[in-house]
């Protein structure tokens, strides 16, 4: 496999490239778009962004619940002291640590799903880029077969990339 | 200037830059600065320098004697309450797709940071509260129950540190994309190059980053309620003899709704007066933010009410005791200049039309708040601090003696009231050189997704939303 990324000056003409590569026969599988600014989505013909990001929160709240459950319970059975007439594993002492351990599980496992769904860093390395995205540029990368790149390349001439990098 | 239609409707104004424009200089306000920009954090800093003498100087005379450290307390309280409240606009009015929230929501995600420099503020506080248990076998009164370890100290420190997490994952990820423009321009910037961590800008990215604000954003609303539910429990509630009420964690709450969004206006204020920020930041976040803010004035009254009517009415000697100590005798005078200053003199101007369809006034509003929660402050966290030990888990003060008496501050509780706060301020002016007041990532989809267009005699905005 070998990668191409086209750089343009302005979001026409990088959705213009978008078309030449319809037609050259690549699907929007294999290229994406960078950005600096959030188009609307499928604004240039893109993939609809997949990701499990849900998951993460719940898998992490349910962890945190029940390690605070296993916290306050274990304390109280691991010093078994009676008060006021309560049963010794009373739950209204429990609620808060719980929803402590509840919302910090949650948190730390979103941060994690953050890095691993944005796949921040690559772990493939950096892959293609220019500083000049940030600037306002948009570019187009594009991963397929090594044959297949020139074909790629003349859609981004064609469309009036302002530059061309390949890895 | 406001754009006023022939009907003297306001019609909000479009920014006027390009989004290269817009990256060019807000990168350039991070990486130079002004000679009042200067002027501030030198100013900031020698406060904040002052203010750790007095703690130093303060911390010799030890922990054990609480009631020294009742303005330490009230200060820390009062900055939790208003600062670390303000970035909880910048999530909500994203929520309500509100656009005029774009120009302002930076300025409130950096309180967000600023929330790291609250909790180190908070943690000395743990030294001066003491066990929930009081012997082998016996308990103070506290929302922790019979905790017989960790509480209430471990475990509040836990749900705090929580808040903290959640405020500064929420200022992360609404600047990630702001991180990598900064790191494109001067490879040297290490620390925007570590938070944007190869932040690249393609689709899935920014699809992440709508829903990780999202998902942070929800926690920090969860940690922010935690937040005032706990501190009130165990620095207030707890510590005065029969003093249990369960509206006043949510009377914190709310406090901390209003005083976020007082927060938010002044700081808005001040970068668009001396940081040059006008052409930005106009009046139509000012005006928007009022509406809300009424609100909370009113509903101070209103959670105030509440909670002081069940005790009027109960009339037991805790209750009695409670109101004397906190609102009519000991602490009266504070009380009442909340009462004025958090109600009744914001929501007899904020009434007015005029005042909040301005800039200034929203701002003076906003001060006026700042000063009464501040006040409220002092007359919940000092008069609790001033409990004496042996009185701590009692259900009643003891009626037939005085109550404990109104403490003032002192010349090292005003060092470390004015450190404390420049200390704030401070570290937000420092956070400005690690990411720019205002979020180019936002302003520019804003400038994307908004055109004017004529109708009839006049022009009207059209906006996308795309979400």
């Amino acid at each position: 496999m070998a990668s191409i990324l086209g750089l343009f000056d302005t979001a026409e003409s990088a959705a213009d490239a978008t078309l030449k590569l319809d037609a050259a026969g690549f699907t929007n599988d294999e290229w994406e778009v960078l950005t600096d600014t959030p188009y609307p989505e499928g604004a240039f013909g893109e993939k609809d962004p997949k990701h499990t990001l849900f998951r993460y929160p719940f898998v992490g709240a349910l962890l945190g619940f029940f390690s605070g459950l296993l916290i306050t319970l274990g304390t109280q059975v691991s010093f078994p002291l009676v008060t006021g007439g309560k049963p010794i594993a009373s739950f209204p002492p429990m609620i808060i640590i719980m929803y402590e351990g509840t919302m910090l599980g949650a948190l730390i496992f979103t941060t994690i799903g953050i890095i691993i769904e944005s796949r921040l860093p690559r772990v493939t390395g950096p892959g293609l880029y220019d500083t000049r995205i940030t600037e306002g540029h948009i570019a187009l990368v594009l991963d397929a077969p090594a044959e297949r790149i020139s074909a790629a390349e003349g859609a981004f001439r064609e469309a009036g990339a302002v530059d061309i990098k390949q890895e | 200037m406001a754009n006023n239609g022939h009907n003297g409707h306001h019609v909000p104004e479009a920014l006027g830059l390009t989004p290269a424009e817009i990256t060019a200089d807000q990168v350039s306000r991070v990486v130079s600065s002004g000679p009042k920009y200067r002027t501030a954090l030198i100013l900031s800093g020698a406060l904040f320098a002052l203010g750790i003498v007095g703690f130093v100087i303060r911390a010799l005379e030890g922990f054990d004697d609480r009631s020294i450290w009742g303005y330490y307390a009230a200060t820390m309280v009062w900055l939790l309450t208003t600062a670390g409240a303000a970035p909880l606009s910048a999530f909500a009015f994203r929520m309500t797709k509100a656009n005029w929230r774009k120009p302002m929501v930076r300025a409130a995600e950096i309180w967000g940071a600023v929330t790291i420099y609250i909790f180190l503020l908070l943690i000395p506080m743990y030294f001066m509260i003491p066990s929930s248990q009081t012997g082998a076998d016996s308990f103070r009164p506290t929302i922790w129950f019979h905790a017989s370890w960790g509480a209430p100290h471990l475990w509040s420190a836990m749900g705090m540190l929580g808040f903290i997490l959640a405020a500064a994952c929420f200022f992360w990820i609404t600047t990630v994309p702001d991180h990598a423009v900064l790191r494109d321009s001067d490879a040297s910037r290490s620390w925007n190059r570590r938070l944007a961590i190869r932040w690249r800008g393609t689709s899935t990215q920014w699809q992440i980053l709508q829903v990780g604000i999202i998902l942070f954003g929800t926690f920090f609303f969860m940690g922010l309620f935690t937040a005032h539910f706990l501190v009130p429990s165990d620095f207030a509630l707890a510590l005065v003899p029969g003093w249990k009420d369960a509206i006043f964690p949510a009377y914190h709450m709310l406090t901390a709704l209003q005083g976020g969004l007082a927060t938010l206006i002044v700081t808005m204020y001040v970068m668009r007066r001396w940081g040059g920020l006008s052409d930005y930041i106009k009046m139509e976040p000012f005006w928007a933010l009022t509406k809300p803010l009424i609100a909370t004035c009113f509903l101070w009254f209103y959670f105030w009410w509440c909670a002081f009517i069940v005790y009027w009415f109960g009339r037991s000697d805790g209750e009695i005791g409670v109101l004397r100590y906190i609102q009519f005798e000991t602490y009266r005078p504070f009380f009442l200049a909340g009462f004025l200053l958090c109600f009744l003199i914001p929501g007899i101007l904020l009434i007015a039309n005029p005042v909040r369809k301005s800039i200034i006034g929203p701002t003076i509003v906003s001060l006026i708040i700042l000063v009464g929660l501040f006040f409220d402050r002092i007359r919940i966290y000092v008069a609790s601090f001033g409990v004496p030990n042996d009185e701590v888990g009692h259900h009643a003060f003891d009626l037939s003696h005085a109550l404990p008496a109104m403490i003032l501050p002192d010349a090292i509780d005003i060092m470390m009231i004015v450190g404390a706060i420049s200390g704030a301020v401070f570290v937000y002016l420092l956070v400005t050189r690690l990411v720019p007041p205002i979020s180019m990532w936002e302003m520019k989809e804003d400038v994307l997704l908004r055109v004017i267009r004529p109708l009839l005699r006049g022009t009207y905005t059209l906006i996308g939303k795309p979400r």
